[in-house]
């Protein structure tokens, strides 16, 4: 078989595998000379079951997302070594997302503390043991594996809106499904949370799934406003305190599902998909709750025009975006398809020329779109006339595993094998008063910090 | 070789369209673009779009193509614009129009040769040649012609007495058509568009229209084109393909998706020609150029004496 054939096989997991089955020796050597501050002895039972139960088993059990399970230690143990490899080299869990430089204060960070790391590096070193049965932590209690991500948190969804059912070949060109569907909200009210889920083999084949509060006008145009977005592994987005993102009465909601026929990463099934479905689940505030920041979500261009990626080649895109108004950006959220592989968000400040950088995500993955949820209290917030600077890097060389082909020239299009270069940022408007305000509460902040000597 | 020609209404809408493009739908940010226009001199970036595995065996690879330029560049067929292997050679253009077309030809691999690949190798005035290989086998530019979603499919488009064709290969007329240097040719096409839609989804209560584009595809001479008393000329802006596409001023409506296309053809110069008709049906919310549905081509050669 043609290995351009067995490109979409090739997700970031099993490409490891390889890898792994390659090199893997040289890696683990290499591996446990960086880890060696570890001298106690390290068991499944007495430390790593935790960890992987905490941070693996949600994806990595029967049928989860993840390949292989790995709910037991039998489960785990086959797969020491390429754990170890993917752990430290912060593979997994899957939330790339730079840790030693920008903010680092996030909401649903997914990412294992260095002591984890250190930990699970040093079981395999030692030999991977499974340790004294008496040490082993209770078996992780797992919600339903088609529940809500925010079922805990909110309850289920005050809203939950399905898409229409379609039929999704093996294989074949992508597709886009675009209809409306009723809403149901009678008055406006402010969003808490939003989660856009695929069922079942969905998950693997649908590539985005927007929805829109839309109107439709006489002459057939489309009025629309963004509800949420969904791209390939995002988890959802929250809507911080005290900030209303409205959900809009008598709109129709527009679904906009791309759909990749057979699938992509290690699940994909590589087979026709009956009666795909996505559902859109909004959390409400109750009514009548009043918020003086109001926020939206949108995308932000970078250069997409300009992509061009050459045949064996590199590119990079940029956007800059300001404001005549105060902001804080809550959310951040690269988008783009197979040959990308980086992404940054900077702030320059033209009064004093400095830029400041706020997120970098060295190891991007089309098969993993976060949405990065700054923690309110540090998400950046940018005065009128600040510069939003987006970056965007792609590979279309043979070292990119995602690439299905890096003798083709790429440009930008909504299909999989094209390219995209925006962001989806969630951003609070301010009033001048509410930013002052804003600003003053963190040197505060900061000033009682350095007092209390934390 | 170069040619140059007074674009400025093309030039307006492009950048227009650019501006479109990059403004986010929030209006209260303030794009900042990044480059100034192309002051020329950029190379033709060749696209292969996808490929179709056909019934009887043999693979179609539909190929377009990004000028980057704000004018029109012509490359003649030859050492610098030639599809390898020269079997399959032939079907390219040789004046490329600023901006994205995709799908602008395809060719079609046998049976006998459906492993192999062709490549599309073109060098534009002073730059590098550029080259990409079309082939069965990468399930990423694997395209059908199946209905979308909302149903659009490949329209049907055919010259009189010819049979019908759909996709960006398309029909080729069986008759070559003459005329002398600056007399008229009149140009027709039969169009159909078979997609079925939900008339219960509110955009599609109507049925929609289509439409036809006239471009010259190969010729040593300019060509123009005016339009014919039963379909006159699109007159309103178009942004087809998200922008990337500046209009085409022969534009022609075919109302509800059904019924012939004319325009009146001249050309400047003797020689032989090849003039490509686009039938689309990208009015619809589930077809556009850049996803590659849903459109068809139509070719007619025409020798010009003096």
């Amino acid at each position: 078989m043609n290995i351009l054939q067995k490109w979409n096989e090739c997700s970031p997991l099993r490409f490891g595998i390889v890898i792994f089955t390659l090199f893997g020796f040289q890696a683990q050597t290499a591996i446990a000379a960086d880890f060696e501050g570890i001298a106690e002895e390290v068991t499944y039972a007495s430390h790593v079951a935790r960890i992987i139960n905490e941070n693996c088993v949600v994806c990595h059990r029967e049928g989860g997302i993840g390949p292989m399970q790995l709910g037991s230690y039998d489960h785990v143990r086959p797969w020491a070594p390429l754990i170890q490899l993917k752990v430290a080299n912060r593979e997994m869990p899957p939330y790339a997302y730079d840790h030693d430089i920008g903010n680092q204060n996030l909401q649903a960070d997914w990412r294992l503390s260095q002591e984890d790391i250190d930990i699970v590096v040093a079981w395999v070193n030692q030999g991977a043991l499974l340790g004294n049965l008496e040490e082993l932590p209770p078996p992780p209690t797992l919600r339903n594996i088609n529940e809500w991500n925010f079922a805990d948190q909110f309850g289920q969804p005050d809203i939950m809106i399905s898409s229409n059912p379609i039929d999704i070949p093996a294989n074949g060109n992508d597709l886009w499904d675009k209809h409306f569907i009723e809403s149901g909200i009678t008055e406006d009210r402010c969003i808490r949370a939003l989660q856009v889920k695929p069922r079942g083999d969905a998950k693997t084949v649908v590539h985005h799934a927007n929805t829109y509060f839309a109107e439709i006008k006489e002459d057939g145009s489309v009025d629309r406003k963004p509800v949420t977005e969904y791209a390939m592994g995002k988890w959802g987005e929250v809507v911080p305190e005290g900030v209303c993102r409205t959900a809009f009465a008598d709109s129709l909601i527009q679904w906009d599902i791309h759909m990749y026929p057979g699938g992509l990463g290690g699940t994909a099934p590589n087979a026709a998909v009956k009666d795909n479905i996505v559902d859109l689940g909004i959390w409400l505030h109750p009514a009548g709750y009043k918020a003086k920041i109001t926020q939206d979500l949108a995308t932000y261009q970078l250069d997409q025009g300009g992509l061009f990626i050459p045949p064996h080649g590199t590119a990079m895109t940029q956007g800059f975006h300001s404001f005549d108004h105060p902001v804080r950006i809550d959310s951040f959220q690269p988008h783009g398809h197979l040959r990308m592989n980086a992404a940054s968000l900077e702030i320059f400040y033209p009064e004093t020329g400095r830029t400041e950088l706020i997120s970098m995500i060295s190891n991007w993955s089309a098969t993993w779109h976060h949405s990065h949820l700054y923690e309110p209290d540090s998400a950046p917030l940018l005065p009128i006339g600040a510069v939003l600077v987006t970056k965007q890097w792609y590979d279309n060389t043979a070292n990119n595993p995602n690439n299905p082909d890096p003798r083709q020239w790429v440009g930008w299009g909504q299909r999989t094998a094209d390219e995209m270069s925006h962001s989806w940022i969630a951003i609070s408007h301010l009033d001048n008063d509410t930013y002052q305000e804003l600003a003053e509460q963190r040197e505060n902040n900061k000033q009682s910090e350095l007092g209390s000597g934390d | 070789m170069r040619h140059f020609r007074p674009v400025t209404a093309i030039v307006a809408l492009a950048l227009l369209a650019n501006v479109a493009m990059v403004v986010s739908v929030n209006a209260q940010q303030i794009a900042r673009p990044l480059l100034p226009p192309s002051q020329g001199g950029m190379p033709v970036i060749p696209f292969m779009e996808g490929w179709y595995d056909n019934e009887d065996g043999s693979v179609t690879v539909s190929f377009g193509y990004h000028n980057r330029n704000t004018e029109d560049v012509i490359v003649p067929l030859g050492e610098n614009n030639r599809i390898e292997p020269a079997l399959l050679d032939g079907m390219q253009p040789d004046i490329y129009f600023a901006g994205r077309h995709p799908g602008v030809f395809a060719v079609t691999i046998p049976a006998s040769m459906k492993d192999e690949s062709v490549w599309w190798h073109i060098k534009t005035g002073d730059s590098q040649e550029l080259k990409v290989p079309g082939e069965s086998g990468s399930n990423a530019y694997e395209l059908d012609r199946n209905p979308r979603p909302q149903g659009s499919v490949q329209p049907l488009i055919w010259f009189e007495n010819d049979n019908r064709g759909s996709g960006p290969e398309g029909v080729v007329a069986a008759n070559t058509r003459s005329v002398s240097v600056d007399a008229h040719l009149t140009l027709k096409v039969g169009t159909e568009d078979p997609s079925v839609r939900d008339p219960s989804n509110p955009l599609f209560a109507k049925p929609l229209s289509t439409r036809v584009i006239w471009y010259k595809h190969q010729g040593p001479g300019e060509v123009s084109f005016t339009e014919h008393s039963s379909t006159p000329f699109i007159t309103t802006p178009d942004l087809s393909t998200r922008g990337m596409m500046p209009a085409a001023s022969s534009r022609v409506a075919i109302p509800a998706g059904k019924g012939p296309a004319r325009v009146v053809a001249t050309f400047s110069e003797p020689g032989d020609y090849m003039i490509r008709v686009r039938l689309d049906n990208w009015n619809s919310s589930d077809s556009d150029g850049l996803d590659q549905c849903c459109w068809s081509n139509a070719y007619q050669r025409v020798r010009v004496t003096k």
